[in-house]
This record gives C-alpha cells, sequence and structure tokens, in this order.
C-alpha cells in the first residue's frame, strides 16, 4: 500500500545490525567505567598484589601489561579485542582472570533465569487467562490484586520473608541454595514474582483489545464459548506480544537477580559482581556488565525475529 | 493537570499516598520522641509496644525513628532522580528534536541504542565504577534512565517546526530558541513528566535494591533498602523488623503507579470499558417469519438510545434491507439480533426467530444456537477473519466451535461451488482478494443454515462491480435475510422489502421496487436524491446532520431537515401507519 515492505530476509539483517550497534555502545559504556573509577587502576592492582608502597617505574610497568598506555581509542581497541577474545582482564583482588571467575558461576545464574522465566511466564500466562476470561469478575479482581501486590512490594522482601520467617521458623526445614536445579525453586520464584506480575498485565490487557476485533465477533456470533475465543482467536493474537515483554523482561530478571542471589546465597554471577562491587574489583563489574547486556542483546534479537517467525505482519509492519 | 488527576480515583489515591509519605517524611521524625541512631543496649529487639510502635532493632534503636529518616533519605534520593531524568531528558530530547538534521540523528541514534541496554544493569555497573553512597547511586540511577524521558520529549518535539503556532511565532520574527523555550518546551513539559512518572515506581525499587545490597547510604545514615539489609541478621527471631521499611517502600511504588495509570489515562482518554448491568425485560409475543422484532428499544451505557421501537417481520425466504445514514441504529439492529450488544445495554421489546425468544436465551442455549438461528456476515471481510488462520480454518470454523467435525467434503464442496480454488484453502486472508474473502465468510456464515442470515454493510469494502456479485452470492446462501446497508439503491435491487431508519425508528417501510419508485417519506425521497444514478441525474446531498441520538427534542427528528414539515411536526413525533411515519407524506 504504498510503503515499500521489507523482506523478512532484509528486516533480519536489519534487526541484527540493530543489536550490534547496541551491544558495541554497551561495550564503550562498560569501558568507559574505568575512566569514571577514582583512583589509578594499576596503582590498585599493585596494592592488592601486597606491594603496599609501589614506586613510579613499577606503576608504569603494571600500566603497559594492564594496557592503559596510549590513547583512549587505542586503548578501547586493545580492550575490546581482549574481550572479544574472552578476555576479561584479571580481579583486582584475587589476581585471577575474570573469566574463570565468572565462568565457574554462569551456570548457577542460568539455571536460576531461565527457571524464573518458565515460571513466571506461565504464572502470568494462567492468570491473565483467568482475569479475560470474566473482565471485571472476581477472578480478574483477585488477579488484580496479587499483581499489584508483586509490583508494590521488594522482590528481595518477599525472598527475606521466605527465607527467614518461613523456611528458617519452620523448625527443621533447611534452605540449601547451592545453585543446582533441585535448590532453585525458591529463589526462581522470588526473582519471577514482579516480572510476573507485569507480564499478566499486559497480556490481560491484550487479550481483552483482541476481544474487541471484528473476527472475535464473528466467532462468537457464530457460537464460540468464551474460552474457545479466548484460546483460538484472542492469545495467539497477545501471544507475540506476549513474547516481546517476556523478552524486555529478562531486562527485570537480569537486574533482580544480583538482589536475590544476595539475599539466597545462590552462588551466581550477580552475588559475584554485588562483591566485586563491595570491594572496588572492577573488571569483575565490567566482566558482569558486559556478560549481562550480551545477555540482553541476544534475548530481545532473538524475541524478535521469533515474533517476526510466528506473526508475517509484524516484520511486514516495521517502517 | 493535578485538578485533573484529583478528579480521577487512582490518580487521587495515588497523589493522596505520595503527599502521605512526603508528610511522613517531613513531620514524623519532628514528632517522634526517638532518635533514629541512638543505641539502647537494654531493649534490643523488642517487639512492637506502645513505646515502640515497631519494635528496636538489633542496637535497640526505635525502629520507627529509623523507618521515618531512612523515608527522607530514600525519597530525597527518588525525588532528584525524578527530577534529574526529566530535565535531561526534556533537554536533550527537545533541543534535539528541534534542531533536526546531524544533532538529532546523532543524538535519537545515541537514544535508542541505549533504551537497547538494560537499565539495572547500567546502574549496577555505574556504582561499581563511582563506588557506594547514596549520591552515586541517584547518579547512576540518572545516566541509566535518562534515554527514556529524552525520546519522549524528542517525539514531542519532532515535526514541531510544522505547527501553525510555531510558523505564527517564526513569521512575527521570533528567534529559534525564544521559540523552543516559550512554544515548544511548554508543550513538551507534560509529556516528559507523564514519562518520568511511569518509571518512578521502577527507581523506586532499583534504589531500595541496590541500597539492600549495601550500595547506597553506609551506616549509621538510614535508608529504607539498608534497613532492610541491617534486619537481614536478626529476622528469624524479629519478623517484624520488615513491616516499616516494606510498607513504606510499597506506598511509594504504588503512589507512582496510580499516579502514571491515572496521568496515562487522563492524556489518552479512551471510552471506559462498560459495566455489566441488567437488562430490561419486556412482554413476550410470539410469532411467524424467520425474525420477527416487536417494539425493541435500546440504550447503550452512555445514554445512547440506538433504538426507540423498532418492529419488524422478516418472512422466511425473503431478504429485507434496512437503510438509513451512519447513526440511525441500523448496525444497533443487527447487533441486536446477534446478541452482540456491550454489557450493560438495556434492550426492550422481544425479537424471535424461528419462533425462539431471542433475547431471553441463556447463555449457554445463546451459544448453541449460534450458526444455526442466526449467520453473521460483517462488514470488513478481512477484519472478520482471524488473520493469523487460514481460510480452510474459517470455513471450517462453524463445526469447529461447536466441537463438531465438518462432513466430510463439505468444506471442499463449499469453496469450490463460491468459485473458489480448493487449492488455496491453507493460504492466510491476506492473500485473498477482498471478493473471495467475503465470499468464504458467507459460506461460513450460512454453514449451518440458519433461519436469518444478518449482513452488515457487506459490501462497502468491496469495488461496485464485486458487490452486486457478492450480494447475489449471499442472497442466493441464505434462507432469510437481513441485509443492512447505508446504499438504498444497492439494497432495492437485493431485496423484497425496505425498511428505512432514522433517528433509531423505522420511517418507512414497504416493496423495494414500490419505495424505490415512489418514496413517501421526505426523508427517503432525499436519501435516494442523494444516491448516484447510472442516468446521470445530479445528485442531491442531504442538508444538515442526523440528530444526537441522547436526547431527542420532541416532535419528529427529521423535521429541522424536512422540506415538507407542517405544524404538526414540530410538536408531536408521527408513529409508523400504512408503512410510512410522516404527518405530511407524499
Amino acid at each position: 500500500m504504498g510503503r515499500r515492505l521489507l523482506s523478512p530476509a532484509r528486516a533480519g539483517l536489519r534487526r541484527l545490525g540493530q543489536a550490534a550497534a547496541t551491544l558495541l555502545a554497551g561495550s564503550v559504556l562498560v569501558w568507559a567505567l574505568l575512566a569514571l573509577a577514582p583512583g589509578d587502576p594499576a596503582r590498585r592492582v599493585l596494592e592488592a598484589g601486597n606491594v603496599t608502597n609501589p614506586t613510579a617505574a613499577q606503576v608504569e610497568a603494571k600500566r603497559a601489561e594492564l594496557g592503559l598506555t596510549g590513547g583512549p581509542a587505542r586503548r578501547y581497541g586493545r580492550w575490546l579485542a581482549g574481550a572479544a577474545r574472552g578476555d576479561l582482564g584479571v580481579s583486582w583482588v584475587t589476581g585471577r582472570p575474570v573469566r574463570d571467575e565468572l565462568g565457574r558461576r554462569l551456570p548457577a545464574t542460568l539455571r536460576l533465569a531461565a527457571a524464573a522465566v518458565g515460571l513466571g511466564a506461565v504464572a502470568a500466562l494462567a492468570l491473565a487467562l483467568l482475569a479475560a476470561a470474566a473482565p471485571g469478575r472476581w477472578p480478574d479482581t483477585a488477579a488484580r490484586v496479587l499483581s499489584t501486590g508483586a509490583l508494590v512490594v521488594p522482590g528481595f522482601v518477599v525472598g527475606l520473608v521466605v527465607l527467614h520467617v518461613v523456611v528458617l521458623r519452620g523448625a527443621d526445614l533447611r534452605v540449601i541454595a547451592d545453585g543446582r536445579w533441585a535448590t532453585v525453586l525458591l529463589p526462581a520464584a522470588t526473582l519471577a514474582l514482579a516480572p510476573a506480575a507485569a507480564w499478566s498485565r499486559v497480556l490481560r490487557a491484550d487479550l481483552l483489545r483482541a476481544a474487541g476485533s471484528g473476527h472475535v465477533d464473528v466467532a462468537r456470533a457464530r457460537g464460540a464459548s468464551t474460552w474457545w475465543a479466548l484460546t483460538r482467536h484472542q492469545l495467539p493474537h497477545a501471544l507475540v506480544q506476549f513474547l516481546t515483554v517476556v523478552g524486555t523482561g529478562v531486562a527485570a530478571l537480569l537486574g533482580g537477580a544480583p538482589v536475590v542471589e544476595t539475599v539466597y546465597t545462590w552462588p551466581g554471577i550477580g552475588a559475584y559482581a554485588v562483591a566485586g562491587i563491595a570491594s572496588r574489583d572492577l573488571p569483575v563489574v565490567q566482566g558482569y556488565a558486559l556478560l549481562a547486556i550480551a545477555a540482553y542483546v541476544a534475548v530481545s534479537l532473538s524475541v524478535d525475529l521469533a515474533a517476526a517467525a510466528l506473526d508475517p505482519r509484524v516484520a511486514e509492519r516495521r517502517r | 493537570m493535578i485538578r485533573r488527576l484529583w478528579r480521577h480515583r487512582a490518580g487521587r489515591a495515588g497523589l493522596a499516598l505520595a503527599a502521605a509519605v512526603v508528610l511522613l517524611a517531613l513531620l514524623g521524625p519532628l514528632a517522634w520522641p526517638y532518635q533514629p541512631d541512638l543505641p539502647d543496649y537494654a531493649r534490643q529487639l523488642t517487639p512492637p509496644d506502645a513505646r515502640h510502635w515497631l519494635g528496636t532493632d538489633a542496637a535497640g534503636r526505635d525502629q520507627l525513628a529509623r523507618v521515618l529518616a531512612g523515608t527522607g533519605t530514600s525519597l530525597t534520593a527518588v525525588a532528584a532522580v525524578f527530577a534529574l531524568t526529566a530535565l535531561i531528558g526534556l533537554v536533550v530530547g527537545a533541543v534535539a528534536g528541534f534542531l533536526g538534521g546531524p544533532v538529532d540523528a546523532v543524538v535519537g541514534r545515541t537514544i535508542d541504542v541505549l533504551l537497547g541496554l538494560p537499565p539495572q544493569i547500567t546502574a549496577l555497573a555505574i556504582v561499581g565504577a563511582l563506588g557506594v553512597g547514596t549520591g552515586n547511586l541517584v547518579v547512576a540511577l540518572v545516566l541509566a534512565g535518562w534515554a527514556y524521558p529524552a525520546r519522549i520529549a524528542r517525539a514531542a518535539v519532532l515535526g514541531s517546526h510544522r505547527r501553525l503556532d510555531v510558523l505564527a511565532a517564526r513569521l512575527a520574527g521570533i528567534g529559534r530558541w525564544r521559540i523552543l523555550t516559550g512554544h515548544v518546551l511548554p508543550g513538551a513539559v507534560t509529556t516528559v513528566l507523564v514519562a518520568a512518572t511511569t518509571t518512578a515506581g521502577e527507581t523506586v525499587l532499583t534504589l531500595a535494591g541496590l541500597s539492600f545490597l549495601g550500595l547506597g547510604a553506609q551506616p549509621p545514615a538510614a535508608e529504607l533498602g539498608q534497613l532492610l539489609a541491617d534486619s537481614q541478621s536478626s529476622l528469624v527471631s524479629s519478623p517484624w523488623l520488615l513491616i516499616g521499611p516494606t510498607a513504606v517502600i510499597a506506598a511509594m511504588v504504588a503512589a507512582a503507579m496510580l499516579t502514571a495509570d491515572a496521568l496515562a489515562d487522563i492524556t489518552d482518554p479512551a471510552p471506559a470499558p462498560a459495566r455489566a448491568g441488567r437488562r430490561a425485560r419486556a412482554a413476550r409475543t410470539g410469532g411467524d417469519g424467520a425474525l420477527v422484532a416487536t417494539g425493541l428499544s435500546v440504550r447503550y451505557p452512555d445514554g445512547t438510545h440506538a433504538l426507540r421501537g423498532v418492529d419488524l417481520t422478516l418472512a422466511a425466504g425473503t431478504a429485507l434491507a434496512v437503510v438509513g445514514e451512519s447513526g440511525c441504529g441500523k448496525t444497533t439492529l443487527a447487533r441486536t439480533v446477534l446478541r452482540l450488544l456491550p454489557a450493560g445495554t438495556a434492550i426492550g421489546g422481544a425479537v424471535h426467530v424461528a419462533g425462539r425468544d431471542l433475547l431471553h436465551l441463556d447463555r449457554r442455549a445463546l451459544r448453541r444456537s449460534r450458526g444455526y438461528l442466526v449467520g453473521y456476515v460483517a462488514q470488513d471481510p478481512y477484519a472478520a477473519c482471524d488473520p493469523l488462520r487460514s481460510l480452510g480454518h474459517h470455513v471450517a470454523a462453524p463445526w469447529r466451535v461447536h466441537r463438531r467435525r465438518p462432513p466430510a467434503g463439505v468444506v471442499r464442496d463449499r469453496i469450490a461451488g463460491l468459485g473458489i480454488d480448493p487449492g488455496r484453502l491453507r493460504d492466510r486472508p491476506h492473500r485473498w482478494s477482498g471478493g473471495m474473502v467475503q465470499r468464504a465468510t458467507i459460506a461460513a456464515a450460512t454453514a449451518h443454515r440458519p433461519a436469518v442470515t444478518v449482513a452488515d454493510e457487506p459490501t462497502s469494502a468491496l469495488d461496485a462491480g464485486l458487490a452486486e456479485e457478492v450480494l447475489a452470492t449471499l442472497r442466493g446462501a441464505s434462507s432469510a435475510l437481513l441485509l443492512v446497508t447505508h446504499d438504498l439503491r444497492l439494497a432495492a435491487a437485493h431485496s423484497d422489502r425496505v425498511a428505512v431508519m432514522y433517528a433509531g425508528r423505522i420511517i418507512e417501510t414497504g416493496r423495494s421496487g414500490d419505495v424505490l419508485d415512489a418514496p413517501r417519506h421526505p426523508y427517503t425521497a432525499a436519501l435516494l436524491a442523494a444516491t448516484p444514478r447510472p442516468d446521470g441525474t445530479p445528485v442531491r446531498g442531504l442538508p444538515g446532520s442526523p440528530p444526537s441520538l441522547r436526547d431527542l427534542p420532541a416532535g419528529c427528528p427529521f423535521a429541522p431537515r424536512c422540506d415538507r414539515r407542517v405544524a404538526d411536526c414540530a410538536s408531536r413525533e408521527p408513529t409508523l401507519s400504512d408503512g410510512v411515519a410522516c404527518w405530511n407524506p407524499r
């Protein structure tokens, strides 16, 4: 209709380019953290290595070793090349490569995030379907009260209550949070609480919006039940948007992970990064941020591509 | 803006909560006798009592006093983040959007890229570099959060150079910056504040979370998230320590959320959802004919009286066309017969289809009857089809929605009978021509040979040649057809009888040929004169516009537009007698 439609392949390529640009900008931001940090990194590393009063020559040498010489562009280029190879520098506190430290803790965080996304998506779906099947009636009201509560109270408070009041007080129940699948339920549920509430609200609104479209009227006039219309004609339309919302909700999950991991002493990269901030271990913070940003960009990219594949109109509508 | 918020239910709750938190932070520490940082090792971890309303913490400090002090710290930080993100976002976004060109291209791209980053992670990383402390936390949150209001501000300002008031100011010789500050920015301020409010709740939670991690205020200063962290070690014995900080955080988030919701409502006034209500009961009358409506009246929840006593009969095997301008009630009539009116609509009178009382069917019976008693062909064939489903699905749907399997070969036969290549059944609707889709929806609507087929403007989305064809198909497929349209000439050609509607009533009815050749009501005559004719007679538009159906004046509703007005017209509304409702018919 007068507007040039992008072929799916070209739309996908364009989205890929956007993701690359975002990732690059994220890397600049993470690299620039070093400039924001007060103090001289070379001196900090030396002090961490028990050189209490380094000489100027020692500092110079360390600086060269850390790749801190030359103009900003050269330093950034060197840093990015390293990061692309997986070299995230060494921890200022332990002296060990950040890559190894993060790599050891990554599986626990991945388990937590995957469980949280799964739990949250299922809960949101159930809540939204219940609410949209009887808008304005009691299941809707109950869902709204529940989701409001989950949005208003910080997730970590729920975690604290669960952990200290319900579990630890409840006699001999013990919480082992060792990063394995068997113990993931409580932390994942805590982490998923607020995002699930937000997702269910969006899904409910989209389901009801879809109910107002002509083809749902036609289906109902044909004798389709509320449930039939909801699952066959409204849900498929809301699902693409739901997928996108869940994808962006991964940001909230990533942001909440450090707190929840700390509350449950979950041995993941979030809790490690928090410890790194407290001990002013910048490479650890940088490595964590870079990893989280990359994960977020990758998830939103795949969600967008999946949405385009599921609903050809999404790709055609773009630009 | 504040006044409009106050009139909104959620807005009032949000404002009241926000005010309560602010007053708590300002006046609380003055009114409460205890010091937030004075330890009393004789009273460690006492439960809430008359002296210490929220109990004491592990150092014997009064928890309420600490919560009050913490509320002040948190509120100040949140307010600072709110103000700075809004201000930076407004200035950067508005200036870029106003200047346009390369500056805008660079800033716009930067904003887009920053919005692609997860904000909490960005904030965490920046705190990691700057070091802990409330001030650094605020800086981090502002750096991570200004992009969203900036995008909103840019969008609000973009294209403002084409606005009339801006053009006028330029022509008056006012300089660019004066225009920006005097004409463009004020308009953007509201949108930016709304945008900043939508993220304020998130800010409160992020701030509390980061403080909880020990990245914000450092002891002995009190901050809500940090109070929660402090209480962590004694929670098993003293869970009440959670109450105060959590309540204040929840109140702050709720205030932000409610206000944001209300602001969204106020700035984008979508119609409020209709409320469920009861339906007016009416006397039952049986009748013969496929469709018999008696004394039908419909009033929408907003007070629109869309039908005001409609009587009509559609005999089996015939077609009745309901004609009128938009807003005359013809679509409401169709939707009443389909029972697709919004909840809360008051319906009076009765509708019988094949002898069954349609308006008093319960939900189950109604659902079972649908597709069997009444079939529906909608106006826009594309909108009537679920764009995610194939055409074959739509043709088979009449069976599937009733949990039945379509009889073998029936779908294929029907498709072939409509002149469609059965090989294309798996295509989605947007690949088909409008005529083909409409013919397929007709096949679906008439699959069970319903007693009545209701078609609401079935051809207005199609071109004229196709319209004739589709109407012929529709006619052939229906046992009795209720055809709703604005096109009197087309309607008359494809129906046995015509009912002309005006202001929620039928004002003329008769055999199609008679009404077309010799209209008796002045409105019918005017309607005919307003439709183009093949012989090239000049078209005369209808003078004036139809009346509002909310509060109709006394007398004939058409009188103000009528050229055959007589004395009675202004005082009494004529009723249908001998097929016409007029005091001075032709």
